[in-house]
């Protein structure tokens, strides 16, 4: 047997075997998957964590690992035709899923008004793309396929090849939780993957079709996974400072984009001044936007004449951050009075001539509870679709059981955390705000 | 969604009966024109939003809703009603100048919130799945078929034909 081997610092050896799976070297050699390379997995987590410098495609590389031991572990355990036909759909879908990501990952979709998922579908279907004639050379119905398994919204897929893909406990958390902890050092997301991974069955429910469950040994796996969310979420995802310095990157490209909606010269590099002069930007405008694009952009922004833009170009690149101040804890918390609160800072802000446009120099970070919730189980009423949910094969039940519901260690977690506003300004007038905040409280 | 408003929802019902039938009466006031700005999934039971069952379990939180469970023969329906703290600081919002426009925004679809909430959760459930698949930019036909098969539901024209009037007096 002959295997293609690349080294990972996960999983120490990724291998693809060439006689089965051969075909997935020219999808991951095309120039739309090698693009990942180019791309940091955590966005601008690099300027909290020094060490967070991995890419998307190493992850990408760890989805396929997994995802094709996942199903090594299904044919195992399944001898059926649908098993089998969903190999080639979900190795690709694992190692493509992240095509149409841009710049730093999430943070770049905002300033660029783009969705990553949708570019990645366009870019799976384009018959353009290299990625695209790769797929069709391992079946020609192998696009619409990938790009059905990779689109949120779709429901005609089989639901339990879905939640490999994308659930509260799929293969892309599996990996990415884990190389996110090792490659920040955070020293949080260790949980027991092998477990996890060796552990689930496809359940037939008569109602709802096939679906993903675990065996009543993993739930203590199951628990230490989502605890391993919840400690990723406080300490990496969300945390201050790189929540400020992606507002600060949010700012900067709306000044600019209203300065060249005013009809100023923002000096744009070619490739974003194709994308924003296209009313419907192709596929290969928009992936010629790279971070060395973005990168190269701010460097001039940071000679514009613009006073707020090119002060805000030079702190991005220089880490020379924003303090954070919290929102008061308002008596009506029923109506909280953001806007007035946000006025007032904006004001304080205001009252120092180098720090306008205040707007610029006031920003707000919502930090949405769904966010933020490591969790999120199936509420009975809810009646939602009970795909997403982590379920278990517990001993004397006639059907699975949402983990939740016999784990009370897990309550803590599942409960809805408050939406939180945080306020980034310049550090010196950290103190008044603070004063301010107080006066609100 | 904000708290106001799903409070004021909540309200008019007096006492706001399964959750189901919440998130189906937020999609069509939405659909109607109520600027709630939720988003909304295509689920099993039909369109379902992460936002308001979130925002229902924070307020529940917050003591800003009550939430009762009660066990029916086919499973738990929840219901939830203002606290009387919530009440009160509804009251000092719509009074403050900062809270008439919201209050005059959510008052226009009280009529509508109260007419829909008084109607089978089974018709609620299948005419949001039917304007569900109408926005989508199917007509109106090709929309209730599409549902009637995402519901595997038998040809029973009198209970589809229902739907889609229902349906029909939220979108054009």
């Amino acid at each position: 047997m002959s295997t293609k081997i690349i080294r990972d610092p996960l999983y120490n050896y990724i291998g693809i075997n060439l006689n089965r799976d051969g075909w997935l070297l020219d999808v991951l050699n095309s120039p739309e998957i090698q693009r990942l390379r180019r791309i940091h997995q955590l966005g601008v987590s690099f300027l909290t964590y020094p060490g967070a410098d991995h890419n998307r495609l190493a992850h990408s590389l760890g989805v396929l690992h997994l995802m094709t031991q996942a199903m090594e572990h299904l044919e195992a355990i399944y001898q059926d035709a649908e098993v089998r036909r969903a190999r080639e759909p979900l190795l690709a879908a694992a190692l493509v899923h992240d095509v149409g990501h841009g710049p730093f990952s999430h943070v770049f979709e905002s300033c660029l008004g783009v969705d990553h998922e949708e570019w990645s579908m366009r870019i799976i279907g384009s018959h353009g793309t290299t990625l695209n004639r790769a797929l069709r050379g391992c079946e020609s119905s192998l696009p619409a396929t990938v790009a059905a398994l990779v689109d949120p919204k779709n429901r005609d897929h089989p639901a339990w090849q879905k939640f490999l893909l994308s659930s509260q406990l799929d293969i892309d958390r599996l990996d990415y939780l884990r190389r996110d902890s090792l490659f920040t050092g955070a020293g949080y997301g260790h949980f027991d993957w092998y477990r996890l991974l060796n552990t689930f069955e496809i359940h037939d429910d008569e109602a709802s079709g096939r679906d993903i469950v675990w065996a009543e040994k993993s739930v203590l796996a199951i628990e230490e996974y989502i605890f391993s969310r919840y400690y990723m979420y406080q300490n990496v995802y969300l945390h201050k400072t790189t929540r400020g310095f992606e507002r600060m990157l949010e700012a900067m490209w709306r000044r600019a984009r209203r300065l060249r909606d005013e009809g100023r010269d923002v000096g744009l590099v070619p490739a974003i001044r194709d994308f924003w002069d296209a009313g419907n930007p192709e596929v290969r405008q928009y992936l010629a936007i790279e971070e060395f694009t973005v990168l190269q952009q701010i460097q001039n922004w940071t000679a514009h004449d613009d006073q707020p833009l090119s002060d805000l170009a030079r702190r991005f690149l220089e880490r020379k951050r924003f303090a954070m101040v919290e929102s008061p804890i308002f008596a009506n918390s029923l109506a909280p009075d953001y806007e007035g609160w946000q006025a007032a800072l904006a004001e304080l802000v205001g009252s120092r001539v180098e720090y306008s446009p205040s707007d610029m120099y006031c920003l707000r970070d919502e930090l949405k509870g769904k966010y933020n919730q490591p969790y999120f189980p199936e509420t009975q009423g809810d009646q939602q679709s009970v795909k997403n949910v982590i379920r278990v094969e517990f001993e004397g039940e006639a059907r699975p059981i949402e983990v939740s519901k016999r784990r009370p260690r897990l309550k803590p977690l599942t409960e809805a955390p408050r939406d939180q506003y945080r306020y980034y300004l310049p550090k010196e007038l950290q103190a008044w705000a603070k004063k301010l905040r107080a006066e609100w409280t | 969604m904000t708290r106001y408003q799903l409070a004021k929802i909540v309200d008019w019902a007096g006492t706001f009966q399964s959750r189901k039938r919440m998130q189906k009466l937020i999609f069509l006031l939405q659909a109607k024109g109520c600027p709630l700005d939720v988003d909304y999934d295509l689920h099993h039971y039909g369109p379902y939003s992460h936002d308001v069952a979130l925002l229902t379990d924070q307020m529940v939180g917050a003591k800003l809703l009550t939430e009762t469970k009660e066990a029916l023969p086919y499973g738990e329906q929840y219901s939830y009603a203002l606290t009387e703290g919530a009440r009160r600081q509804t009251q000092e919002y719509e009074a403050a100048p900062r809270g008439s426009g919201p209050a005059e925004e959510m008052a226009r679809f009280q009529a509508l919130a109260r007419e829909l909430y008084q109607h089978d959760l089974k018709e609620l459930e299948i005419a949001s799945t039917i304007v569900f698949f109408r926005k989508q930019g199917l007509d109106w036909d090709a929309a209730v078929e599409k549902t009637r098969q995402f519901k595997n539901l038998p040809e029973d024209a009198s209970f589809l034909n229902r739907c889609k009037a229902l349906a029909t007096k939220i979108v054009a």
